[in-house]
């Protein structure tokens, strides 16, 4: 985390204002930290999001095709 | 004897404020919450609907934005949209924070990511909730954040998706694990400094769920 001096917007949801202004705010770290746990297995994972209902394996062959078509 | 006037219009009731109707065509009468009278909803109560609380469309780059009077407790569920706009090349990471915490050991995420064809799982200590990189392109977020507190510790949001056609897909679970009894506020930081840049947008709706 560093402390900056940036400009932030502040919505207050119940009225509807919306402020832009200027002040010092944290930042987070640019690279993401290394895993503190050890790493599920994929399948895993995905038989239970399939499951739930979240996934199906056309969702898992899309993804598989988005990478495949890069 | 005095007669009673007759009343010939609903909002000619002596509990009825005209002006909590006008402008609310095709909008349903739902009794309010603490039972005192009625008011105006997108939705009659049986149906599932996002209602939109508030949304931001960024003008001017900004670092961070936060959206301060939230109360899940009353609203049950947010759902969230983010579009982050890249304006310059090299990776950006967004982070949602609840309540202003930003200790990122109160927040625990899992992804399932699918990059170039190999699907990946990670599992972070981590309020991230999406990368962007590259130079004009868009990258989209859709998150549910669920009130848990009350079953289990934290509050619980499952993504799906955060993509970037179509470079990556991530499926996230993310659970916010700190001892709070509600959410009051969300805030959107940028690992860049601006780096919420103009055409960026997030707006958070709220819907009640089981």
């Amino acid at each position: 985390m560093a402390v900056v001096r940036a400009k932030v917007i502040e919505v207050d949801v119940k009225t509807g204002e919306i402020v832009e202004t200027e002040k010092e705010i944290e930042i987070p770290d640019e690279e993401p930290p290394q895993p503190q746990t050890a790493a599920v297995d994929a399948e895993t994972i995905l038989n239970v999001l399939k499951r739930k209902g979240i996934i199906t394996d056309e969702d898992i062959q899309n993804a598989l095709q988005q990478g495949d078509n890069e | 004897m005095k007669a009673m006037p007759v009343v010939q219009k609903f909002t000619q009731l002596s509990d009825v404020d005209f002006k909590t109707y006008f402008g609310k065509a095709g909008k349903y009468l739902i009794v309010k919450d603490d039972e005192s009278g009625l008011t105006t909803s997108l939705v009659s109560s049986n149906t599932v609907y996002p209602e939109l609380l508030s949304e931001v469309n960024v003008a001017s780059n900004v670092t961070s934005i936060t959206f301060n009077g939230l109360n899940i407790n009353n609203d049950g569920a947010y759902l969230i949209e983010v579009k982050m706009v890249s304006t310059t090349a090299g990776w950006k990471h967004l982070r949602m924070y609840i309540n202003g915490d930003t200790n990122e050991s109160n927040y625990r995420l899992r992804s399932i990511n699918a990059r170039r064809g190999t699907i990946t799982v990670e599992n972070y200590n981590l309020a991230w909730v999406l990368g962007y990189q590259y130079l004009s392109h868009a990258y989209y977020l859709m998150t549910r954040l669920h009130n848990t507190a009350t079953i289990t510790r934290g509050f619980a949001y499952l993504t799906n998706t955060a993509y970037n056609p179509p470079h990556f897909l991530y499926y996230l679970q993310n659970w916010y694990l700190a001892n709070h009894t509600n959410v009051t506020s969300l805030t959107f930081t940028s690992t860049e400094t601006n780096g919420i840049r103009v055409g960026s947008r997030i707006a958070i709706y709220k819907y009640k769920i089981f």
